[in-house]
């Protein structure tokens, strides 16, 4: 035999050799066509699906099939995914686990490492032992990004022993969807309007006095009712204004006693006050009747609140004068106006004394 | 002359009977069988005085000769098939070829064209012998209907090929091998628009979405899916002082005086699923589901789904002193998840 010959087949030997390690090492490394045992259920929740997003909080799920001592977890993202290369860069969480998944209960994945250190796009988590018929579930919360683009990626979930030998697998498929117009393809942005709303009712247009103006006391009206709706988120305020103007204070007046005047003894503007017995007066007075759950605060202009029934402001023949107001909305805030008077021993008799109060009201939105 | 006699009496021996085309090749008055030679585990089904070649056969066909062939059950066929984009499983169905009712068959599968052979157990798995228990009757896998081999890979190609047999003895050969091919496990999602205005509130009235949230969803997990939603705001919140939200409830909106949620309208799909609503998100009438900060199932399917829709209601309802205000949003995200 030559030494070419020998040296063919030391070649060929050699050869022989290289093909058989690959043949054993890609028996090793290949996907075996018969899965050790198929994970009875895996799924990877994201909790969003938007392309591109960072870090989604994604809950990995599985039931195991296989009664083999579990100790570590291994995840392979698949390529299009960005895995965080640093130290401990993916981190796990069990809190708030939802109480079930898929109609079963999830348990906490038993001692799940708190962190890991991805190696490519694989990461291996510790494990305690999972037992066979339950489900459990940890967070994901760090460490992964979604791809720009929109697919379906294929990540693949691998119990090990402590080996590690494959206990379980699964292919576990996830959908990340394209941005629609600049918004996240997993969101739905959902607008509503509210019109302004501004309802302003009286209760009536008369009022009368319930007695004859007397020297004696003070006499009031019936008393009007002015109910307010309103959505203004600001409030609302409500004024008046009188008719009958004597010196820039409003009055009763009697035309069929020379147009005489019963007027307010006091300024304009000036703090409420107690009517005094056989002196001539005239005014308003607001009280708040209904400050409405849900809204504002409603209320009553210091010039005009009648905390007691004797207490009046003097009308403004000039100008409206903010009477009451609330600070947020009203859903049916209610003020009572009333008129009061005092007269004195000469204050002429008549049967016509009138006054015409104009009330308004407004929203602030 | 004796030796003459005896060459004449081989002669005559050896003249078989024959036409212009053909000849007996064989004959004999019964063989010497025996069912008494074996072992615990193994029988002789032995004949003697017949022979036993040559096989003739083709790409297709062959030709067994000898009485152990002629007392074989026919060979049967298997068609494999993933007649529901499977990942981890195939389907297939028994040829029996004329075999009696009570023929029982086995099933080998391959994935790299029967270098590796393995079988199809009795559960359904694959594994690498075959035990009797794994010959089952044509019934017994599943008639016309056939049957499933479980535990596959995902996007692997497979091939199966089965026997039959009949008692002892009768074990035919495997027959043609039928390929199909498992699929990468899939989720597909979508939903539309992604922005939505209800448009005017009017105080106590339930007003409606213009148009539905469309969602789509098709899984082939084996454990079906869920799609999801969560609400920024838990409700519609304006996005200017006071910041006052229309929060999202659980109930009758016509009992309430103020309120936001969710109903879905209507669900189908194509095949599998079925795609049912969950409670409350089922709600009709005026009656809605909250959509908030927790991740909730709206829509679950326990199999795979094809062609899965879903319609998903918005309703709202003002009250006269709900502020006014143009910019009340809520921003929902809808989510989707498979389980394989």
């Amino acid at each position: 035999m030559s030494m070419k010959t020998n040296r063919i087949r030391r070649h060929l030997s050699l050869f022989g050799a290289i093909a058989m390690a690959a043949q054993i090492l890609s028996t090793i490394v290949a996907t075996p066509a018969y899965a050790a045992g198929n994970l009875t259920l895996a799924s990877m929740r994201l909790d969003r699906m938007a392309v591109s997003t960072v870090n989604p909080n994604t809950l990995v799920v599985v039931k195991p099939t296989s009664t083999a001592t579990e100790a570590k977890l291994m995840i392979t993202f698949d390529a299009a995914m960005t895995v965080a290369s640093g130290a401990g860069a993916l981190t796990t969480s069990v809190t708030g686990l939802p109480a079930n998944f898929n109609g079963t209960t999830l348990t906490a994945w038993p001692t799940i490492g708190a962190t890991a250190t991805a190696a490519g796009q694989s990461v291996t988590f510790t494990s305690g032992d999972l037992t066979v018929g339950s489900q459990y579930g940890f967070f994901l919360t760090a460490g992964v990004t979604l791809p720009a683009a929109a697919g379906t990626y294929t990540n693949i979930i691998t119990t090990q022993d402590s080996v590690p030998t494959t206990i379980d697998t699964a292919k576990v498929a996830v959908r990340v969807l394209a941005n629609v117009s600049s918004n996240p393809g997993d969101q739905v942005v959902v607008t509503a309007t509210v019109p302004p709303t501004f309802n302003f009712a009286l209760s009536g247009v008369a009022d009368a006095f319930t007695t004859d103006l007397s020297s004696a006391g003070t006499v009031s009206t019936t008393g009007i009712t002015a109910t307010v709706t309103s959505n203004a988120s600001h409030g609302w305020v409500a004024w008046a204004k009188d008719l009958n103007n004597s010196g820039g204070k409003g009055a009763l007046k009697s035309a069929t006693s020379g147009n005489y005047v019963i007027a307010g003894a006091s300024a304009v503007g000036s703090a409420a006050r107690t009517l005094t017995s056989a002196t001539e007066d005239y005014g308003l007075a607001v009280a708040l009747t209904t400050d409405a759950a849900g809204g504002g605060t409603v209320v009553i202009d210091a010039a005009y609140n009648s905390t007691a029934s004797t207490k009046i402001g003097t009308l403004d023949p000039t100008t409206l004068e903010p009477i009451a107001s609330a600070n947020g909305t009203a859903n049916g805030d209610v003020i009572t106006l009333q008129e009061r008077a005092t007269i004195s021993g000469v204050t002429p008799a008549a049967t016509d004394y009138t006054d015409t109060i104009t009330v308004i009201g407004a929203g602030l939105f | 002359m004796q030796n003459i006699l005896a060459i004449f009496s081989v002669l005559l021996i050896a003249a078989l009977p024959s036409t212009a085309n053909y000849k007996l090749n064989n004959f004999s008055l019964g063989n010497g069988g025996t069912n008494t030679a074996g072992t615990a585990n193994y029988k002789l089904n032995a004949t003697v005085g017949e022979q036993s070649g040559p096989n003739a056969s083709t790409v297709n066909y062959s030709f067994g000769s000898g009485g152990n062939a002629t007392q074989q059950a026919n060979v049967p066929t298997v068609t494999l098939d993933n007649p529901s984009s499977y990942y981890n499983k195939l389907h297939f169905v028994i040829g029996v070829q004329g075999n009696p009712t009570d023929a029982v068959y086995a099933v080998a599968i391959s994935s790299d064209n029967f270098v590796t052979t393995n079988y199809v157990k009795s559960d359904g798995t694959v594994g690498g012998t075959l035990a009797a228990t794994d010959f089952r009757t044509y019934a017994g896998f599943g008639s016309a209907a056939g049957s499933l081999v479980i535990g596959l890979q995902p996007s692997v190609s497979y091939k199966v090929k089965a026997k039959a047999a009949r008692g002892k003895f009768t074990e035919s050969a495997f027959g043609p091998t039928s390929t199909a091919a498992t699929v990468d496990p899939y989720l597909t999602f979508s939903l539309s628009p992604n922005t939505l205005s209800i448009g005017t509130l009017v105080a106590g009235s339930v007003i409606n979405a213009p148009t539905p949230i469309a969602l789509t969803f098709a899984t082939n997990g084996a454990s079906g899916g869920n799609v999801y939603s969560s609400g920024l705001n838990a409700g519609l919140k304006s996005q200017t002082t006071p910041f006052y939200k229309i929060s999202a409830v659980n109930g009758d909106l016509t009992a309430t005086s103020e309120g936001y949620g969710a109903q879905l309208t209507s669900v189908s799909q194509a095949t599998g699923g079925p795609l049912s609503k969950v409670t409350p998100f089922d709600a009709t009438g005026n009656n809605v589901a909250a959509i908030d900060g927790t991740i909730r199932s709206m829509l679950s399917s326990t199999g795979p789904v094809t062609g899965g829709v879903g319609s998903l209601l918005l309703m709202a309802k003002s009250a006269a002193q709900t502020p006014a205000a143009t910019d009340y949003t809520e921003t929902l995200t809808i989510i989707a998840s498979a389980s394989f």
